[in-house]
């Protein structure tokens, strides 16, 4: 073959390749970076999604306020963290009685929110809490939200953690 | 002119392109690099410590921030580099960003401007790094081809998304509720005054998420239909404005040099030769 009919079928050869391998990542359905089959959104929801663990500061007399950190798409990564270490309870539950009704896990994810706190957050704060927050749907159709206190651990404790 | 998968271009389309993408993610990653670093050194942040893996294979391996840094030092640098060198070098450099892009975006990609919407961003560098003639002169003639081959990649994320959409759920996706959950659980995370105005008037969930589909699963018709690609432009960057606004997800951080990628061929689509030369200094 000459150069010229090779460099013709080379964007041609090129495009096939990578139109080929975009189709098979997405029939597949996976994700391999830099590739991926955008499923965003594409999971069913329903009412059962609408229950979800988010970290709040107690400050005392300042009362009870919602963690925001810099970066709003951590509480949903800690939401999943905490979610993880529920579904351990059963298994740390015996551990847990022993320190203050936590696990270990759960300790650890606490002294990491505890550890992005500023001065000013740090010292207004008196214990860190996980709060289980739902949407309700009512009898008309509307949501109610409820807020559940879960956990709570004091600042302080978070400190000594090792 | 309405450029088909085999024809010459009257300009160097695949050199301007590279020159402007690679400009346009050269200035975003610089401008990303103070919130990186405070990415990077802010102790919460150690909860995303399963960075994804190259190809699902192979893992970066953990670095220091100002390792990081450094790599996105290398990338910004090799990137303006690029749109300054020809030849050979314009080569190199596109190589030099293609391989400082993973160590970069492996570290951040917890961040909420990241993860998924970097993707295209070696993609591409692979398409500019393969094109004939990318780092030449505007002003030389090209083929169309690699154009077609990065609205092909524009192309896989509406049309694989959609499809994921009809695997999961069939055609029923826009008739349920499903956004109004969404918009909701969002609030949970993170307060989101839409989510509970629209939860009031939940009939609007219908055709928005049915307008989604139809762009979504209809894109690829910019690849066989080159005149449809300002329609598409037009239709894309409003649905990402709207997801900025109802979801903060912004996408455009990243995405917006795609889409100029797509403005620059709908520009040489809808104008006469005389009108784009002018338009473009040459």
């Amino acid at each position: 073959m000459s150069i010229d009919v090779l460099s013709n079928l080379y964007g041609p050869a090129f495009c096939a390749v990578l139109l080929a391998v975009l189709v098979w990542i997405s029939v597949v359905g996976r994700d391999r970076w830099p590739f991926s089959c955008y499923p965003m959104f594409s999971i069913k929801m329903d009412d059962r999604h609408l229950s979800v663990f988010s970290v709040a500061l107690d400050q005392g007399e300042g009362g009870i306020t919602r963690w925001k950190p810099e970066f709003h798409r951590l509480p949903r990564a800690f939401d999943k963290a905490f979610r993880e270490t529920m579904s351990q309870a059963a298994k740390s539950q015996l551990e847990a009685m022993g320190k203050g009704g936590i696990s270990t896990e759960q300790r650890a994810l606490f002294a990491m929110i505890a550890a992005g706190l500023d001065e000013n957050e740090t010292r207004e704060t008196e214990a860190i809490m996980l709060v289980r927050r739902r949407f309700q749907r009512g009898s008309s159709g509307i949501y109610s939200l409820d807020e559940i206190p879960v956990l709570r651990v004091p600042i302080a404790q978070l400190r000594h953690s090792p | 002119m309405s450029p088909n998968f085999f024809d010459a271009t009257t300009v160097n389309l695949v050199a301007i392109a590279a020159d402007i993408y690679a400009l346009y993610i050269a200035v975003v990653v610089a401008f990303a690099l103070p919130v990186h670093w405070r990415f990077l050194n802010f102790p919460p942040t150690a909860i995303y410590n399963r960075p994804p893996r190259i190809l699902g294979r192979f893992q970066v391996p953990p670095m220091k921030p100002t390792t990081i840094v450094a790599f996105q030092v290398v990338f910004v640098s090799a990137l303006v580099c690029a749109v300054i060198a020809d030849g050979l070098l314009h080569k190199l450099s596109l190589i030099t960003a293609l391989v400082a892009y993973f160590p970069v975006f492996s570290a951040v990609a917890g961040l909420e401007t990241n993860a998924r919407k970097t993707y295209l961003i070696p993609l591409f560098l692979v398409v500019f790094i393969a094109a004939p003639n990318s780092g030449g002169n505007w002003h030389s003639e090209s083929v169309y081809w690699p154009i077609w081959a990065l609205k092909l990649l524009i192309c896989q994320i509406y049309v694989s998304a959609a499809f994921q959409k009809l695997r999961n759920h069939g055609v029923g996706w826009f008739s349920q509720s499903s956004l109004g959950v969404y918009l909701l659980r969002l609030d949970l995370y993170e307060d989101n005054p839409w989510a509970r105005k629209l939860n009031s008037r939940p009939h609007i969930y219908k055709p928005i998420s049915f307008a989604t589909l139809c762009f979504q699963a209809t894109f690829w018709i910019v690849l066989v239909i080159p005149i449809t690609t300002p329609a598409y432009l037009i239709f894309g960057a409003a649905f990402h404005i709207g997801i900025f606004v109802l979801m903060r997800i912004n996408y455009l951080k990243y995405l917006s040099g795609a889409y100029l990628i797509l403005l620059l061929d709908s520009l040489y689509i809808l104008l006469p030769n005389r009108h784009f030369y002018v338009l473009l200094g040459l």
